[in-house]
């Protein structure tokens, strides 16, 4: 078990930042991104000895962080509250300039699992099989969603093209 | 799509200090697990303190009233909002209840922690009494104690009670935690053994433990079940419960920690 503890405590070291930053682009927010990041180690600790002998632990870890998002989305503490003034859109102008301060807003706006595809693929860098394993939806569906979250990107943020198939 | 790539890089730039020490991932662990061996120990310190207690109370002829499970002592809680259920009858199987199938509540956050353990320690108590009828129980840290105490553990594992039982094969330990369990119901792809419960549920086991049950039930609660020996005692040989009782207690209604 020590020898396990020992890689296991490498692996995460080595992975920690990495986890961290796909968490916060999930939900957007640091301290929720530990919170999800640690419940996902907790079960990456409790499945080591069989993950670590996967090829892609990495694909597992981000599974569990995927699940574990989207589960605390649902609870109804998470859950979106209704405004009555709808809050007003950047001017496209000016969001070109703070376009890197604003991406958390614009990527906020997408439904999480448009939201997670968009993660994947661009930040996580996973291929459409990939992401589509990841999330447990059809490679089809990966290419639509990522579409269409760049559609909304595009909106907002003047320089970012059109998706190629 | 570089540009995307590089507008999501810079926008994890200036991330804060993490607050996740691996090191106290793993030392929590080292404590779940230790809980989690069979009925040898909770922790040393807690197993320590049942000796002591069970030493002191037979010592001083003041052994627990082990007739029945239910208040008693310094250690009463609230009388129970529900109307418990019926014992089952063991001669018709299966053992199972059905369960609400309306989703969480906010009651897990806005319910003090202090109301849900005592609110648990009655439901677990109701549990044992319906699925186990006329077998004798204590908590498992206080034998003077006939009601069980629920103790909160880790933000995955919220609260967790165990309790002792005397039957007339020795003493044995019960052990459950109650968690806010994923909405799906678990694909159970792992799973060494499941079976379907009424309104939704979901019975399983993922381990070589026989004395260990998972219960998923549509609420949003997740009940996970152990059954073994006292402490190690080699003189038990068979489980203090059977399968069947634990997804009883484990599927007994009041059990959630999304009350209704």
């Amino acid at each position: 078990m020590a020898a396990d503890e020992a890689g296991y405590r490498e692996y995460v070291i080595h992975r920690l930042d990495g986890f961290r930053r796909t968490a916060f682009l999930l939900c957007g927010d640091w301290h929720q991104a530990d919170d999800l990041v640690s419940i996902a180690l907790v079960k990456l600790l409790r499945h080591w000895r069989r993950v670590s002998v996967m090829e892609q632990p990495d694909a597992y870890v981000r599974r569990v962080l995927l699940r574990t998002w989207l589960d605390e989305r649902r609870r109804p503490w998470r859950r979106e509250r209704p405004t009555e003034v709808v809050p007003d859109r950047p001017d496209p102008a000016r969001a070109d300039r703070e376009a890197h301060t604003d991406v958390m807003a614009h990527l906020a706006e997408l439904p999480p699992r448009r939201r997670a595809v968009l993660v994947l693929r661009y930040f996580c860098d996973l291929s459409v099989e990939q992401t589509a394993a990841a999330l447990g939806i059809t490679e089809g569906t990966v290419k639509s969603q990522a579409a269409r979250a760049l559609d909304t990107l595009r909106a907002r943020l003047v320089d970012v093209p059109a998706m190629e198939e | 799509m570089d540009v995307v790539s590089e507008y999501l890089r810079r926008a994890t730039d200036g991330a804060p200090p993490s607050r996740i020490d691996v090191d106290a991932l793993i030392a929590a662990d080292h404590r779940r697990r230790r809980f989690l061996i069979g009925g040898s120990a909770v922790t040393v310190a807690a197993a320590s303190l049942a000796v002591v207690m069970v030493g002191h109370a037979f010592s001083s002829g003041t052994a627990p009233d082990r007739t029945v499970g239910g208040p008693a002592g310094s250690c009463v809680a609230p009388t129970p909002t529900w109307t418990e259920a019926p014992p089952v009858d063991p001669s018709k199987p299966p053992l199972m209840y059905p369960m609400d199938t309306v989703g969480p509540s906010p009651m897990y956050t806005e319910e003090p922690a202090e109301a849900a353990k005592a609110r648990l320690g009655q439901a677990f108590a109701a549990a044992l009494r319906s699925a186990m009828p006329g077998v004798p129980f204590t908590d498992w840290a206080d034998p003077s104690c006939a009601l069980p105490q629920v103790i909160t553990f880790d933000p995955a594992f919220p609260y967790e009670s165990a309790v002792v039982v005397t039957d007339v094969h020795g003493r044995g330990d019960i052990v459950i935690h109650l968690y806010a369990a994923a909405p799906e119901r678990p694909a159970c792809d792992d799973c060494v053994w499941k079976q379907d419960l009424p309104g939704g549920g979901l019975a399983y086991v993922q381990t070589d433990n026989p004395g260990r049950v998972d219960i998923w039930r549509p609420d949003g609660t997740g009940n996970m079940l152990l059954a073994a020996d006292h402490m190690g005692d080699p003189a038990r040989t068979v489980p203090p419960a059977t399968r069947e009782q634990l997804i009883a207690i484990g599927s007994y209604p009041a059990l959630s920690i999304f009350p209704r």
